[in-house]
């Protein structure tokens, strides 16, 4: 099992879809870090709060770069990313005609689907903590360390420790969403011969159950929606820390990403490979 | 024969006391706080609000005649709500307004204090206030103001001497009700909401070491 894992990494690695994700990320994380260097979007708030505040010191700082990436990542570039790779693992062997290939070796097709969807999972947690990391590396190095500071519902502020504390958790729970997503991708994947496909379905179903979750006649499916739970790294940062809904959402997200895996796993086992 | 003449002058001393006007006794209080030129101090800020919420803050305050004030942070980010910084001379437009009287005595922490009421001018607009001032040093240890419009503030102090010379706050509490904040419901405000209660503990005051106006102008963090 090590040995086709190390395999499908070695050959995940080699693909150039596998670096679009990490480069576009740290493109964007650099333009955000310069722009909010040279150009501050939020000075209307600053000017806001000075009316009845004696302020002192910035709160664009790294902190508040990496929380409000995630705004910004978490129903884009991150899932489109994850898809890419999660659903090209299993689909560019057909398309490129290797699986029969890779079929006659002598191991079952549950270990194929395992390896390969290890590799997905590596891919979509580094993608998603990297990012996170990154943001704070370049947001120190551009904007300097400090509080966090929120404005929702009223001020927040986070000490600098309980800031990095929760931002991690926050991309945590991000990944874990990711990887929901891109299990979706990659279950559509196993009976595909085309990538896209995988892309189109999963992102679908993401932006499809966030259309249904706001419509009142489908309340009822809400608590099961994937995007119902996909924001809930939200509630890190304001508000009375209800850890039952943190449970619920990672429980949602994790189902999602098993149920995914076991689809893809069994349409896999039964297909015909003709290609 | 100077016996009586003792007697009478150790009397006419606090009944002359009692019979100061409003405006004299915060002349007097004035006093206490124009002799501070400037000063800088170590600061702890803490607030208690329903629509703020943040920890502990340890600022270092700079205040220089008339009403300059500039605050920094070592953890890089501090706000400080401007009706509960009670630092320079907390009388200053007190003592320049009218219908000033002295309603009362009353004791506040164990120390007689005159109770002295009026309305003066604040940034354009009328505000009632009432404030305490103790008997012995002709410090304000309590006030409250009342706007025509906008929040009102109560606040109490408490005083150290500074270098045997100065008396300076120890510790304020400023009990204000704050504006909707940023990215706040707009309802909010019509909501009753609960008071911001911010307190400040003073320490190391380095009082008349002639700061420089440039502090003042520095205005970190913007970009």
């Amino acid at each position: 099992m090590l040995t086709d894992l190390r395999l499908e990494l070695r050959k995940a690695v080699r693909k150039s879809r596998m670096y679009i994700g990490p480069t576009a990320m740290s493109l964007l994380i650099l333009a955000v870090a310069v722009g909010l260097k040279h150009s501050n979007p939020f000075e209307y708030l600053r000017r806001r709060m000075e009316q009845d505040f004696i302020v002192t010191g910035s709160f664009i700082n790294a902190a508040f770069l990496c929380r409000h990436l995630l705004e910004g990542i978490t129903y884009t570039f991150l899932p489109l990313f994850a898809c890419m790779v999660c659903g090209d693992l299993i689909a560019s062997e057909a398309a490129d005609g290797t699986i029969r290939m890779l079929l006659c070796r002598p191991i079952t097709r549950a270990q194929v689907v395992i390896s390969k969807y290890v590799v997905a999972c590596m891919y979509v947690l580094a993608l998603s903590i990297g990012t996170g990391v990154l943001a704070y590396v370049m947001g120190t190095a551009f904007l300097g360390r400090g509080s966090l500071v929120l404005f929702s519902g009223g001020i927040w502020v986070l000490p600098e420790t309980t800031a990095i504390v929760r931002l991690a958790a926050a991309y945590a729970l991000v990944a874990a969403g990711m990887l929901a997503v891109g299990s979706i991708s990659f279950a559509v994947s196993t009976f595909l011969s085309n990538s896209n496909g995988a892309i189109g379905a999963a992102m679908g179903i993401l932006y499809g159950s966030a259309v249904i979750q706001e419509i009142e006649y489908f309340k009822v499916l809400k608590p099961y929606l994937l995007t119902t739970h996909l924001d809930i790294w939200h509630r890190l940062f304001v508000g009375p820390f209800d850890g039952h809904a943190f449970l619920k959402a990672i429980l949602v997200m994790l189902v999602y990403s098993a149920a995914s895996f076991a689809a893809g796993l069994i349409i896999f086992r039964r297909r015909d490979v003709l290609s | 024969m100077p016996l009586v003449l003792l007697t009478v002058l150790m009397l006419a001393g606090p009944l002359g006391a009692g019979n100061l006007t409003a405006k004299q006794v915060l002349e007097k209080a004035g006093r206490n706080y124009d002799a501070v030129r400037d000063y800088t101090v170590d600061a702890k800020l803490t607030v208690d609000s329903p629509s703020m919420h943040v920890p502990e803050m340890k600022i270092k305050v700079f205040y220089k005649k008339p009403n300059k004030v500039h605050v920094e942070s070592k953890d890089g980010f501090a706000m400080l709500p401007r009706q509960g910084a009670l630092v320079g001379n907390p009388l200053r437009d007190m003592a320049a307004g009218s219908d000033l009287s002295v309603e009362r005595s009353e004791r506040v922490s164990g120390d007689d204090c005159y109770v002295i009421k009026g309305t003066f001018q604040h940034e354009e607009r009328s505000a009632q206030a009432t404030v305490w001032i103790d008997k012995r040093y002709f410090l304000a240890r309590r006030m409250s103001v009342n706007p025509e419009w906008g929040p009102s503030v109560s606040a109490k102090l408490w005083y150290m001497k500074v270098g045997n010379k100065y008396w300076l706050p120890r510790r304020t509490e400023a009990t204000i009700s704050l504006p909707p904040m940023p990215d706040e419901n707009p309802d909010a405000e019509r909501k009753p909401r609960g008071p911001t209660i911010v307190k400040l503990s003073f320490a190391n005051y380095r009082v008349n070491t002639g700061l420089n106006d440039k502090v003042f102008q520095k205005q970190e963090g913007s970009r």
